[in-house]
């Protein structure tokens, strides 16, 4: 038989082939450890979920070039829950069944309101990540990484009355569809009070709102030192330009809704006077609760990928939790001697009991547990750069 | 300040009033409802975004052919081959699947989140006062386009052979056919200019907002569907009046402290009218006139 020179080359190309991919394929003599992220790459909040994408993304690559764990890499799954509850659900449900080791997410208190009590009820390990309505957390088999406004709005308020001291009266507008923005609105009143604040009126809005433009107005006839508000992006860009055309300039505080997202990107002018709870920004993390050079290693790696899809300049403000989710749950298999090849059983189970064991983590931020399963972050308040399009500190409360 | 935020909701209504006609429009001469209307709408947003630095005109005429050879393009893909009486389910829901359509190639072009426009410092944003409230420009420009794309839509019916053909084929394709009157070309004009006002409205609700949304479709245009109902199916002058209330009302809610129920307000009207006035507001469209009979 004689063999073509062809024929000689093509298996001198794949010997060449098998060999340069050995060491890969001895990496993978294990197989992957499963995880899954639950987030909204379409809908309303589509763009929140493809930085959290990259963000966790970023982090399971930064753990698979270093060995992956206990000799098996990290596999991630996305699936898009198009920010409703019902596909979470389904998301969720699918997961648990599909001998994945835990989950990440889904976004909004909507959406974890519903998935955290189901984790219990189907012993699925999973770790919220942006939630901010209080109570919602269901422990021991969910734990939540973005602290609550519980603790969110009164800190983040007090950082606020520090730069503006002269605020003696407030109004109150929120869109009281969405659960963590009506959770925020009933807040606000008590923390006003608590405040010593006068609080003139509320507003009420809807999601759905295609017009607030009277809700500037009925606002603006109250005239209050400063408004608080909590929106979702959209609305919150229909008020900023309702507010601007009726030349309110008083100072307006928010919730961390507005600080992550494109609010930033998208709002110029408007937002001027707008400022939001937050803990970090595109710059640096909250000095003695951040791993600074850490955090500045993945900001520089997320700006390049900035794009329409995501704003540009992205905005990174606390979309690191999504990065800090892959190191805990990692730390957890590495500590426990969990690989590919561990019955999911037996790795939920231990996940769940280290959940509950959780007191402290440090990843890119340095969080405190509490009873609820939430994690504590201080909270702090940041004034726009509407120029550079990005989030700051104010001197007062760094 | 109850002045203005009544004048304030006026202006709203005006945009309601303007994709109402354009719905009713559709009903009143073909008697078929087009689900792609809305989304037609939302596109007109996004017309903004991309003549965005051009003078307002070359988007208001981008805007209006925009809209208008859109609506050639759902007549022929929803409607042209669903003409049989029995058909109007499959035609509506043949409109409603090329309004998704329009909206995930939308959202595929410019993403799924809201898109600013640049803000300027031109003649539309200026500002002046009314009973302590501020306006913008842009909103005399919502309301002079609406009183002239619907006036012009009235001498459109009642002044030009166009127009007479219309209102033949709205009264019956059958007899408007063996008169000599191309029925097809006819529905394609009600296309092309329905389409086009929701095109204008969608412009128009952009430079309002500072925004385009490819959301807006949906919230929007359902609320003109139930607009419509309120004015009478059919009937122009209704749908110019429900859309101008409409605006009122929720303008009014926010007063009364009831703003979370503002986007309530056009379903709870629409149940009242129907209730008080089956055939709506007024009723000398297809639907009233269907049944009289």
């Amino acid at each position: 038989m004689r063999i073509s020179r062809r024929t000689i080359l093509a298996i001198g190309a794949c010997a060449l082939a098998a060999v340069a991919n050995g060491p890969a394929e001895a990496q993978q003599a294990k197989p992957p450890i499963k995880l899954a992220l639950i987030t909204p790459l379409t809908g309303p909040l589509g763009s929140y979920g493809k930085i959290q994408e990259i963000l966790v993304k970023l982090a399971v690559e930064d753990v698979n070039s270093k060995g992956g764990v206990n000799g098996s890499l990290l596999q991630l799954d996305v699936g898009d829950s198009q920010t409703d509850p019902g596909q979470a659900v389904v998301l969720f449900r699918r997961y648990a069944g599909g001998g994945y080791f835990g989950s990440i997410g889904p976004m909004t208190g909507t959406q974890w309101e519903t998935v955290s009590p189901l984790a219990n009820q189907i012993a699925m390990p999973s770790i919220a990540l942006n939630a901010i309505k209080p109570g919602i957390n269901v422990r021991p088999w969910t734990i939540r990484l973005q602290p609550p406004d519980d603790t969110q709005i009164p800190e983040g308020f007090k950082a606020f009355l520090k730069a503006f001291p002269n605020v003696k009266t407030v109004v109150i507008t929120a869109d009281v569809r969405e659960a963590s923005s009506k959770a925020a609105a009933d807040a606000f009143k008590t923390i006003a009070q608590d405040n010593g604040l006068q609080v003139l009126d509320t507003v009420e809005f809807s999601s759905k709102s295609t017009d607030l433009s009277s809700a500037a107005i009925q606002i603006k006839s109250r005239n209050p030192d400063a408004i608080m508000v909590s929106a979702f992006p959209a609305q919150g860009m229909l008020l900023a330009k309702e507010f601007h055309t009726q030349g309110i300039t008083a100072p307006v505080f928010n919730t961390s809704t507005l600080w992550s997202g494109p609010f930033i990107n998208m709002v110029g002018e408007y937002g001027r006077n707008w400022y939001v709870i937050g803990f970090s920004t595109n710059a640096d993390g909250m000095p003695g609760y951040t791993d600074q050079a850490l955090y500045q290693s993945i900001v520089s790696r997320v700006l390049e990928k900035g794009d329409q899809a995501i704003g540009v300049p992205p905005n990174l403000a606390n979309w690191s939790f999504g990065y800090d989710a892959i190191l805990l749950y990692a730390d957890i298999f590495r500590r426990n001697g969990i690989d590919g090849t561990s019955d999911p059983k037996k790795v939920r189970e231990t996940v769940k009991d280290e959940f509950s064991k959780l007191k402290e983590f440090v990843g890119v931020y340095r969080y405190k547990f509490r009873d609820t399963g939430d994690a504590y972050l201080p909270g702090n308040i940041l004034r726009p750069n509407v120029e550079k399009k990005v989030w700051e500190f104010m001197p007062e409360n760094k | 300040m109850l002045v203005g935020l009544l004048i304030n909701g006026l202006v709203s209504g005006a945009l309601y009033a303007l994709v109402a006609v354009g719905f009713t429009l559709v009903i009143g001469v073909l008697d078929k409802l087009n689900f792609a209307h809305p989304e037609v709408l939302m596109i007109g947003g996004f017309v903004a975004v991309v003549a965005s630095g051009l003078p307002p005109y070359y988007a208001f005429i981008a805007a209006f052919a925009t809209g208008g050879l859109l609506g050639l393009v759902v007549e022929f893909a929803a409607f042209r081959r669903f003409t049989d009486a029995d058909a109007k389910i499959t035609a509506g829901l043949a409109s409603m699947a090329v309004g998704l359509v329009l909206t995930d190639l939308t959202q595929k072009v410019f993403g799924t989140e809201s898109v600013s426009l640049p803000i300027g410092g031109g003649w539309l944003s200026r500002r002046f006062q009314i009973a302590g409230v501020e306006f913008l420009n842009v909103q005399i420009v919502i309301v002079l386009a609406t009183a002239i794309l619907t006036g012009g839509l009235h001498v459109l019916l009642q002044r030009t052979r166009v127009g007479r053909q219309i209102r033949a084929v709205a009264e019956s394709p059958v007899s408007a056919s063996l008169l000599g009157v191309n029925v097809l070309r006819v529905s394609q004009a009600v296309f092309f200019v329905s389409s086009a006002l929701a095109a204008e409205a969608g412009l128009l609700l952009a430079l309002r907002s500072g925004a385009a949304s490819s959301d807006i479709g949906l919230t929007f245009g359902l609320k003109a569907l139930a607009i419509m109902a309120i004015g009478g199916l059919g009937d122009l002058r209704g749908a110019m009046l429900g859309g101008l209330v409409i605006g009122v009302l929720e303008a009014f809610m926010f007063h009364l402290g009831l703003g979370r129920l503002s986007e309530l307000t056009v379903w709870l009207a629409m149940i009242v009218t129907l209730m008080v006035r089956p055939r709506g507001l007024f009723s000398s469209g297809t639907h009233g006139l269907e049944q009289r009979a």
